[in-house]
């Protein structure tokens, strides 16, 4: 079959959509498919260009393939008359109503009507797709209540080779894109709170100043040298991974983020407990208490606590990776399942 | 350097256009500069071709990147303080095609208002360029008749590498290209209908989306001249291993498509393989780079001269080897080369 994998992305950089995309290229491709991959550019920062984004993929055309599949904005507004979604990621900003505690969208008139164009598009894009599934059950939620679209979840299946990791140093990692609303400045400040000498690494590519403004404030204010590390470079793979099978336990802290529970599924494959919130959304449930992570509220202090915890009785840190890890292979789907789902 | 390397093409149809975006990336990258590539699906079809035009024209790249690089068209309408093109082909229905029959857009008023808002919206994104580059003199005319810009030709090296394999010169001709009526394989076969030597022809390319009809024409014409035992025609993808075999033996490579907007890379993988070129006289870029007589053979769009000129090539082996073995000094001569290709574009 003759296929376009089409996603959106910032311009620089290479973001974990890319990688998805690659993967899911070569995995079509092993298949006997024939496939090419397609980069929309698109700018989050929140003006009226954000609408001239989704005017413009609505113009474009995909010709000579059976069908697109989509990942994520502004892809999937591109028309086709055969247009799979495959629902990765939303502009969760738009999402998100301007009374949250860190509205990347202001509530401006040019905000109300940057949310509302995104919504109409969004929906438009989901009743014009002839097959529709999410990556995480916060995402089906979600395309439900503002959508009324069903689907079903097909999350992504490791792309990175991943192994019990028995190496734990003496950091938390905390890997995702740097936003106000992912609160990479909690985690921080509460380092500057902890008893033990546990470290902190956030890896996370710095997208616009205005949206790590948070996390530069605190690292300035908190900065407990040797102790912070922020990798503020783009996404890299073998970083990733070197990273995750060395660390301690991952944290992801961002507020109801629809993506939350890839991040933690990611740090299980890794046998990596997960330090998150209560108000992470999906990824809150995902993570058990006291057994495959730690579910704190969002307050620095709490985070302190728990990070000390970690450090500190490292067998038990270990035991929880063991279980997270298992709990993250009885909800793995693997390549060919996901591959039959999006071509049939 | 922080560079955005963008393009815009149809899905799943390789060609010159695909390669050179994927060859100047690993050239700015071997350099040490930093390539984001920004694909942008694109169909050429008059229908809606304004309209994604115009969908181009909106996407914002203008916050990223120290610099911005757009190679097909219409990438060239993207926005960025600091755009350089290096434009390697117009839409050319609305260009030198029109009033040709290779013209897709109809020739009716609205057509004609449709070549002309296409041609306007180019001259705009070609003049935010600080730079625009072209890739043959050919386009550099285009560019300066029909768009009014003034550009520099910097031709498209093959990516870095040499044979060292054997190499032989055999008794066939290889024609190797897209499959597409106006790559003019056809006027290989009405050539070798008037030779009188029993030199062959193999045509060799993946087909262009639609071109069954193409290539039925092509097996007509070989049975209705008899040529069956001298023409091979494969019509498939060909992998790496037997392009490299089909070139390494051929007597010489055969290229006559028509106004070319560059001297085509079957043309620099002849001289890669130490072969001389056969191309004809209106085939746009290819007279560039070919000289007759120095590393191949111009001759008019004749069938009956094109079929002198074959067996002559067939006829003299070491002067066919002489012609070939002269391209690489031929493409020094001319600066093909990546060093100086990335040296031009960003600087």
């Amino acid at each position: 079959m003759k296929i376009a994998v089409l996603s959106g992305s910032i311009p620089i950089g290479r973001s974990r959509m890319d990688e998805v995309a690659s993967a899911l290229l070569r995995e079509l491709a092993v298949r006997g498919h024939d496939a090419e991959s397609f980069r929309i550019p698109f700018d989050p920062t929140p003006d009226l260009g954000m609408i001239h984004t989704i005017l413009a993929a609505r113009r474009l055309r995909v010709a000579n393939v059976d069908r697109i599949i989509c990942l994520d904005f502004p892809a999937y507004c591109i028309p086709h008359p055969n247009k799979i979604i495959w629902l990765l990621q939303n502009l969760r900003q738009a999402y998100d109503s301007a009374d949250t505690p860190y509205p990347a969208i202001p509530d401006t008139k040019v905000g109300r009507s940057i949310r509302e164009s995104v919504l109409r598009a969004d929906g438009d894009a989901l009743a014009e797709a002839s097959l529709v599934v999410t990556g995480t059950l916060d995402l089906r939620s979600s395309i439900s209540k503002f959508h009324g679209r069903s689907a079903e979840v097909l999350r992504v299946p490791p792309i990175v080779r991943s192994a019990i990791s028995i190496e734990r140093g003496s950091f938390v990692l905390c890997s995702g894109p740097v936003r106000r609303i992912n609160r990479q400045h909690l985690l921080v400040e509460a380092i500057n709170q902890c008893q033990t000498p546990v470290r902190l690494i956030i890896s996370g590519f710095e997208e616009s100043r205005a949206e790590s403004g948070p996390l530069r404030e605190a690292i300035r204010r908190n900065g407990v040298p040797g102790r912070i590390e922020w990798i503020s470079e783009p996404y890299d793979e073998l970083e990733r991974t070197t990273l995750m099978s060395s660390a301690l336990a991952g944290a992801w802290v961002s507020h109801a983020d629809p993506q939350g529970e890839t991040f933690a599924l990611e740090s299980f494959r890794f046998s990596k407990p997960m330090i998150t919130c209560s108000d992470s959304g999906g990824i809150a449930e995902l993570v058990v208490n006291g057994a495959s992570g730690w579910v704190t509220a969002p307050a620095s202090i709490e985070l302190a606590k728990v990070m000390d915890e970690a450090y500190m009785d490292r067998e038990r840190t270990a035991n929880m990776g063991l279980q997270a890890h298992a709990h993250a292979q009885s909800l793995e789907q693997n390549w060919d399942e996901v591959i039959e789902r999006l071509i049939r | 350097m922080e560079i955005v390397l963008a393009t815009a093409t149809n899905p799943l149809v390789p060609g010159g256009a695909t390669f050179i975006v994927e060859w100047l990336a690993s050239a700015l990258e071997s350099r040490g500069h930093r390539v984001n590539l920004v694909k942008i699906p694109f169909h050429d079809e008059p229908d809606t071709l304004l309209e994604q035009m115009m969908g181009v024209r909106m996407l914002d790249l203008s916050r990223y990147g120290e610099l911005l690089i757009t190679i097909r068209t219409p990438s060239h309408l993207l926005r960025h303080p600091k755009k350089r093109c290096w434009f390697i082909h117009h839409f050319r229905s609305a260009y030198d095609l029109w009033g040709t029959k290779y013209q897709t857009i109809p020739h009716s008023l609205a057509g004609s208002a449709l070549r002309n808002a296409i041609v306007s919206a180019d001259t705009a994104g070609l003049r935010e360029a600080e730079h625009v580059f072209c890739n043959s003199a050919v386009v550099q005319t285009r560019l300066k008749r029909y768009n009014g810009i003034e550009s520099t030709v910097l031709y498209p090296p093959l990516p870095p590498s040499e044979f060292h394999g054997e190499v032989t010169y055999g008794d066939y001709l290889l024609y190797f290209c897209r499959l597409a009526h106006h790559k003019r394989q056809w006027l290989a076969i009405e050539g070798l209908r008037h030779t009188k030597t029993q030199l062959k022809l193999v045509i060799a390319g993946s087909p262009d989306p639609d071109s069954e009809p193409y290539i039925n024409e092509l097996r007509l014409l070989i049975g209705r001249y008899g040529l069956q035992d001298r023409v091979t025609l494969l019509t498939h993808w060909i992998d790496d291993a037997q392009k490299s075999d089909l070139f390494s033996r051929c007597r010489a490579v055969a290229y006559f498509p028509f106004d070319e907007d560059s001297y085509g890379y079957p043309s620099l993988e002849a001289h890669l393989y130490r072969k001389a070129v056969l191309t004809t006289s209106d085939s746009g870029g290819t007279v560039e780079l070919v000289v007759t007589g120095r590393n191949g053979v111009v001759t008019p769009p004749d069938p009956q001269l094109i079929g002198e000129a074959m067996d002559r090539l067939f006829a003299n082996q070491a002067e066919a080897q002489s012609l070939g073995e002269a391209g690489v000094s031929r493409m020094a001569e001319l600066g093909i080369d990546w060093d100086a290709v990335v040296h031009r574009l960003i600087s």
